[in-house]
């Protein structure tokens, strides 16, 4: 049923239990998203098309429950099922994976950090390894520039030079193989692993430290001077003692176990001071809570690692905002959300889903609350995104028109069930599901009566038995009552649950 | 035939005070200059997109906020029509038509000639949950401007509820009932049946399906409609859902940061849009059908601040056809033919 999908879901199942009831949000969902297609799920309000969503992720917030069913995710070959993954897994695939871009923007920016600053976190959430090689190399890259500079600059000198005597020559001719020896090296050097690890060692440290650590490290530090300071008092007691041959073997053999203690305790001093924490003070221009200054590493002092490592998370942020068309992305990174306006404001957003190169997308009514010329360049910002990406797209809408405009295949969703899917030209040309011909029916045509579905979406609290739409449907029979149709595959790829077409 | 609604100049600038002694420091010129006139009986649209003024200048010509400048003409006489139009162009300074304005004009109105008023213009809003009063019950929230206008009481107000309920579609039922117990859809029926019990002339439908589903949307429409029909009314629909404002409206006016850029019958707004705003417009609204696709989108950026709109036409900074002129001067809203105004250079050059 599914080639080449990406995430498919299979008879998802979710409940809320709330006072009023349980409501049955989902009630055995079926659906699968493909690579490099999207896929509109449309729906009426309470049809269910958020849940399904969250459910992908699993962030059905209490009272829901996913009950049932089956989420895949494939990956290269590998699948893997999200319902049963373990939280610490599942927190890696959300954002990495597959990403979310919300309805409403500027509620799901948080108002007080910058926006280069909300979409650095996700970054440093997932691609932690990726900058901070980058980081690295750059580093390296300026050090062998600035070395290779000072190097070029002497043997110009020594070009400029004409010596006299033959001894001189032979001199000169020396130096210049020696500095062209260097300059050799210079280029091939790559980064020893012991710079790698100090690197790794600084942002692990970042990490983990916080100011209990800090606490915690000054504590230990103290303790440790203490420490060393009565095995020194005591070693030059013991140096000071005088004695019998016999005495001396006795004071010795204490000697030289106070010396082994000093050294222990010396190391361990000196292993600490590797990483001493400065003290972390929020909103002094510290971007990273715990920010950390590493000693004994081989870089030299005038290159500041952490702002290294800032620069080089700016520039990825920069140049995914310029992914979504973002003019002047250097100026709208600093910038608060407050100041965007609201289709700048999804952008941004859009920026912080594609921050890790998802393989999946959903898009959860991105346009519903922007004008149309707003929406228009939204919807082709998608379409390029897809073009280039490739990775799969599930478009959440109400909206029928943005659906033909920019989807590749469309769900509709009724009442917790997706009654059909199948190519949008088909869906629109082909429709066979009742319900997606009365909301086919429904867009207003000049010149023609409005037509309505009659009745309202029922309620899920108790929901109809046989199929969810049968009240409001003009073929139903007496099988529609009783018995839920089943979702079968009635043309090539073309999905309809009625059982006007042998669903039972 | 004369309109039964016509503005003039009118203008509504929201303040922004600032600084140590809270001065006024800008405004936000929310309706700048229009003038539009709606026919009797027909369905006036008024398109724009969010934040260029449609529902301040609904609120507006109903009296609900005042007018900074220029006037509003409701239920007018054709001949006194022409004799203010004649006065204050040869006399703005007369007596008599100080007299007049005060008479008709009802951005001067002010206590009781504005309480008689409310009567004849209604309005319906866009959220019907947070229009309607959670407290009172459907016959109350139904029944206050009967009371209210003195219109009816007792058992003689009962039965023009009961009678404008059961017309808008609700039950007997559901007069006993507060508006949390309906759905979205009845909620906004229960909003039209207040508006329309009193008999206005006149009613604003200020984006009135844009919180309800598809299916419940076509319900309304044809609410709307046929309303229209039975009672006579004038609506003034507001929206930024093009799709819908094609169907329903007579007349359409395209609103920009404040400014009606273009007004005429929705045909021509619709097959020959005029001004490049209303092309764009127009073109930015998703298709329902999937064989014509679109593959760019027909305008950048957004609407600028309405706060400092942009000298000259406002749309310059954004139009494809801007010429010099349109950074300095703004052009006037000018008939090109038929009844269609259009405000802008590049138009009226090409048109003569």
């Amino acid at each position: 049923m599914s080639k080449g999908s990406i995430v498919e879901v299979q008879d998802l199942e979710v409940k809320f239990y709330t006072y009023a009831g349980v409501v049955e949000a989902l009630d055995g969902v079926n659906l699968f998203v493909r690579e490099g297609e999207i896929l509109g799920l449309v729906g009426e309000t309470g049809s269910g098309k958020s849940v399904t969503s969250l459910s992908i992720m699993r962030l059905v917030p209490p009272p829901g429950v996913i009950e049932g069913g089956r989420i895949i995710l494939r990956d290269s070959g590998k699948q893997q099922n999200t319902l049963t993954m373990k939280e610490d897994t599942i927190r890696k695939v959300r954002g990495k994976d597959i990403s979310m871009i919300f309805q409403e923007p500027r509620a799901y920016l948080n108002p007080v950090y910058s926006v280069e600053n909300q979409i650095a976190e996700v970054m440093l959430v997932h691609r932690r390894e990726e900058l901070l090689e980058n980081s690295i190399a750059s580093v390296q890259k300026r050090l062998i520039d600035g070395r290779k500079a000072v190097l070029e600059k002497e043997k110009a000198r020594l070009d400029k030079e004409n010596p006299q005597g033959e001894k001189e020559k032979v001199e000169l001719a020396k130096r210049r193989q020696t500095i062209e020896k260097r300059l050799a090296a210079l280029t091939a050097k790559q980064p020893s692993n012991n710079e790698i690890a100090s690197y790794r060692r600084l942002l692990k440290a970042e990490r983990y430290w916080s100011t209990e650590n800090a606490r915690q490290f000054q504590k230990k530090k103290a303790k440790l001077e203490r420490l060393r300071a009565t095995l020194e008092k005591q070693k030059t007691e013991l140096e000071g003692k005088k004695g019998t041959e016999k005495q001396m073997v006795s004071i010795n053999k204490q000697k030289q176990s106070v010396m082994a203690w000093l050294g222990q305790c010396n190391r361990q001093y000196a292993e600490l001071m590797q990483v001493e924490p400065t003290e972390y003070k929020p909103g002094l221009g510290t971007r990273i809570p715990g920010a950390v200054r590493v000693r004994a590493m081989r870089f030299p002092a005038r290159f500041n690692r952490k702002r290294q490592f800032q620069n080089e998370v700016r520039k990825e942020v920069v140049k995914v905002l310029k992914s979504v068309e973002i003019p002047d992305p250097e100026r709208v990174a600093r910038m608060y959300p407050h100041e965007l306006s609201g289709g700048m404001a999804q952008r941004v957003v859009i920026a912080m889903a594609l921050a890790c190169n998802p393989r999946m997308l959903i898009a959860d009514e991105p346009t519903t609350n922007l004008d149309v010329t707003v929406q228009a360049q939204i919807l082709n910002l998608v379409k390029t995104l897809k073009k280039n990406l490739g990775s799969a797209i599930l478009y959440i809408t109400h909206d029928l028109g943005v659906v033909a405009q920019s989807c590749d295949r469309v769900a509709v969703m009724y009442a917790g069930n997706v009654v059909e899917t199948a190519d949008v030209f088909e869906t629109f040309s082909n429709p066979l599901h009742p319900y997606t011909r009365a909301l086919l029916d429904s867009i207003p045509r000049p010149g023609e009566p409005f037509k309505s579905i009659p009745g309202i979406v029922p309620s899920l609290v108790n929901p109809l038995k046989g199929c969810r739409f049968h009240d409001r449907c003009s073929y139903a029979t007496e099988q529609c009552l009783s018995v839920k149709p089943k979702f079968i595959e009635v043309k090539p790829d073309h999905y309809v649950s009625c059982h006007l077409y042998g669903g039972s | 035939m004369a309109p039964l609604l016509e503005l003039k100049q009118l203008k509504k600038y929201y303040p922004i005070y600032g600084g140590v002694f809270k001065r006024r420091v800008a405004s936000v010129r929310a309706v700048d200059d229009v003038s539009i006139s709606v026919d009797r009986g027909e369905c006036f649209g008024l398109v724009g997109e969010s934040g260029c003024g449609k529902t301040t200048l609904g609120k507006t010509l109903l009296r609900l906020l005042k007018p900074d400048a220029g006037s509003i003409y409701f239920g007018v006489p054709a001949e006194v029509t022409a004799q203010i139009n004649q006065l204050s162009r040869s006399n703005p300074r007369s007596p008599v038509l100080r007299r007049l304005r005060r008479k008709y004009d009802i951005a001067t109105y002010a206590g009781m000639d504005l309480r008689r008023l409310r009567r004849r213009m209604q309005i319906v809003y866009q959220d019907p949950t947070t229009s309607l009063d959670p407290r009172m019950l459907v016959k109350d929230v139904v029944g206050e401007s009967l009371y209210a206008q003195g219109i009816a009481s007792g058992e003689e107000a009962k039965k023009m509820v009961m009678e404008i309920l059961e017309r808008v579609g609700m039950s007997e039922r559901a007069l006993f009932r507060f508006p949390h117990e309906f759905s979205g859809g009845q909620r906004q029926r229960i909003a039209i049946a207040r508006a329309l019990v009193s008999h206005p002339e006149f009613v604003i439908l200020d984006e009135p399906t844009s919180a309800v589903d598809v299916s419940v949307r076509a319900q309304l429409l044809n609410l709307f409609q046929d309303l229209q029909k039975e009672f006579g009314l004038t609506y003034m629909f507001i929206s930024h859902d093009l799709s819908i404002v094609e169907c329903i409206s007579d007349r359409v006016g395209i609103m920009y940061l404040g400014k009606i850029v273009e007004y005429s019958t929705t045909e021509q707004i619709f097959h020959t849009p005029l001004h490049p705003y209303s092309q764009a417009l127009i073109a930015s609204v998703p298709i329902p059908d999937p064989t014509r696709r679109k593959e760019r989108a027909p305008l950048t950026g957004e609407v600028p601040s309405p706060v400092n709109p942009p000298l000259g036409c406002r749309f310059h900074p954004r139009c494809p056809l801007a010429m010099d002129i349109c950074k300095k001067k703004e052009p006037m809203l000018l008939d090109s033919g038929q009844g269609h105004f259009v405000a802008c250079y590049a138009v009226s050059q090409s048109t003569g």
